[in-house]
């Protein structure tokens, strides 16, 4: 019973998602019947299906998926592995934050794209370069979120661990402070991976032979306006999915942290 | 109630003053051809420095406006969007654009224009080197793309054999000179910039790699919308007339050609001296897109995947037919077949 009514419940949340994309695809089909379009403008849904299912099943999309979701994985697991520790420090001392803020300030306002052309120089045109700018953009979202989810717990807590037996300031950051911080944590990993994605899409659209931005790029220059929108719808599904995680994961923590 | 009063007011001026603004235009208003170009050295450019689309212009009562493109693949965008109506591009573009949008190929008006460049001390000695090398290349939307997949195939390799850097055409002999790359495939004048630098050397010509006219690799084509090509196809034939009497100057006079180049494109006389002299590109009163010519090059690309196997490109080569003949009639420097 318990389940037949999550499922039900899933269902219903789903449901506007469904609706959004059905309106979304009849009215792109009533543009393309009324206005007739060259399909190298606007290829019909059908055709843009068919290559979806063709590029699908030949296991094209998947390869350049793949290449995509490891750059922005890997770029955004080394953001977290550097900016958590370093926000929860420096949301614990303010001299530390005093130190640290002005390079952060100074840097975070350089949008990532920026970095592309000089990606390319220090790392040439393998991996590194694409994680790189990746990295630049989710960075700083991890960072400021641990920053303020740090300094924002709530000074009851802190009195109560210290009623409760932490007694050393590194007993209570670790039972007290982390804990608290995790829900701004997961949404700063959620916001970041996100700025990644959008990131990686500039990235492997000006040196890259694999990925989606570059299954994009390559759509645009032979006037494949259906693998342009296959890609696009891609990323869409792939970036919705992925929020979608984050939310879950979001919730969990924040009834945990509480 | 005063606000909408003001409105009205305001909407019965304008209401009023819109044939006014018609009645004083033009009594038959000017219409812009719309020609893309790439800096390069296109007939085109000389067809217009010489002056003559000025003819056209003053019987057609029309304005031919030069749109640049760094590359075909904006050019071909500009061209879907029905902001152009003819359009000059390499033949990859070319063909690409012919086969997908409502347009014709009336003319392949340069060939060769591709070559595979190298560091000058490179150890490489043909294309059959480059495995495990890193090439520089501007994107499978252009013609060096397949281009560089035949020269592999030769060699029984392919692309994943190489490490492919996709950059601009104009800064692939600058990577090639820096050895960020060990080669790179581009079009001219690049080809022409970067071995005068003295840094870089080839490694093989376009018509090593596919002699497909008269011995040579077509490199660049003229193609027209198929909306102008219908409603005007006595300006299409001047075009494309222009563009053979242009040539046909080159031939006879290369020298004064490349100091008119260097002017309208901003590339040093010596450079397009350059390119003309060593046949990095190559002109021929011949630019009919023969139904031979593009069967070929369409398999080419279609082998590439760049087109699909139902891609068709369309051309019309009577323009071109009837524009030799009408040069020919005149003085030229060369009958058929390429400039050297």
């Amino acid at each position: 019973m318990t389940s037949s009514r999550q499922w039900l419940t899933g269902a219903a949340r789903a449901l506007p998602f469904f609706y959004a994309a059905i309106v979304i695809v009849l009215v792109w089909e009533v543009v393309v019947l009324l206005t007739k379009p060259d399909p190298s403008i606007l290829p019909p849904p059908l055709e843009v299906a068919w290559t979806f299912g063709h590029l699908a099943s030949d296991g094209e999309l998947a390869v350049h998926t793949a290449y995509s979701v490891a750059r922005v994985f890997s770029a955004w697991l080394l953001s977290a592995v550097i900016a958590i520790p370093l926000g929860l420090l420096m949301g614990n001392s303010r001299s530390l934050e005093r130190i640290i803020n002005p390079f952060v300030e100074l840097l975070r306002p350089i949008s990532p794209l920026a970095w592309i052309p000089m990606a390319i120089l220090w790392f040439g045109i393998g991996e590194s370069g694409k994680v790189f700018v990746v990295f630049i953009g989710t960075f700083f979202p991890i960072l400021l979120s641990t920053i303020a989810g740090a300094k924002g717990v709530d000074p009851v807590l802190l009195h109560a661990g210290q009623v409760f037996g932490c007694t050393t300031r590194l007993s209570l950051f670790r039972r007290v402070v982390v804990p608290a911080a995790l829900p701004n944590i997961v949404v700063g990993l959620r916001v970041a991976f996100g700025t990644g994605w959008a990131a990686i899409i500039a990235a492997e659209l000006v040196a890259a032979h694999s990925g989606l931005g570059y299954l994009i790029a390559n759509g645009m220059d032979i006037l494949r306006a259906d693998q342009v929108l296959v890609g696009m719808i891609a990323i869409g599904v792939l970036g919705f999915l992925f929020d979608t995680f984050f939310r879950y994961l979001q919730a969990h923590y924040g009834r945990a942290a509480r | 109630m005063a606000a909408i009063r003001l409105e009205r007011g305001a909407f019965l001026y304008l209401c009023g003053m819109l044939p006014a603004l018609f009645a004083s235009g033009p009594a038959v208003a000017q219409q812009e051809v719309n020609y893309g170009v790439q800096p390069d050295t296109d007939p085109s450019f000389i067809a217009k420095a010489l002056g003559y689309f000025d003819p056209i212009e003053k019987k057609h009562n029309v304005k031919i406006v030069f749109r640049e493109f760094a590359y075909g693949a904006p050019e071909n965008q500009a061209m879907a969007a029905g902001a152009l109506q003819v359009a000059s591009a390499g033949m990859g573009p070319a063909t690409i654009a012919v086969s997908r949008l409502p347009a014709k190929l009336v003319a392949i008006n340069i060939l060769e224009q591709t070559a595979i460049l190298v560091p000058k001390d490179s150890p490489l000695k043909s294309p059959c080197d480059l495995k495990g090398k890193a090439v520089a290349y501007p994107g499978e939307g252009s013609q060096q793309y397949p281009l560089l997949l035949k020269a592999l195939s030769k060699c029984g390799l392919s692309a994943s054999d190489i490490k492919l850097f996709k950059s601009s055409g104009p800064d692939i002999p600058t990577l090639v000179m820096n050895k960020s790359v060990d080669a790179g495939i581009t079009w001219d004048p690049s080809i022409s910039v970067g071995l005068a630098s003295g840094k870089v050397r080839l490694l093989a010509k376009a018509e090593q790699i596919m002699p497909i006219m008269g011995g040579h690799y077509v490199g660049n084509g003229v193609y027209v919308r198929n909306e102008f090509l219908e409603q005007h196809k006595d300006i299409v034939q001047e075009l494309v007339t222009a563009n053979v009497m242009a040539v046909n100057y080159i031939l006879c006079h290369p020298k004064e050609a490349a100091k008119l180049w260097s002017e309208q494109i901003r590339i040093k006389q010596e450079i397009i001296q350059l390119s003309l002299d060593q046949g990095i590109s190559v002109y021929s009163l011949n630019v009919i897109p023969t139904e031979e010519t593009m069967t070929a090059y369409t398999k080419f690309l279609k082998d590439a995947k760049i087109l699909k196997p139902d891609d068709t490109p369309k051309i019309d080569p009577s323009f071109a037919t009837k524009a030799l003949q009408e040069v020919k009639s005149g003085k030229t420097c060369m009958e058929t077949g390429p400039s050297r």
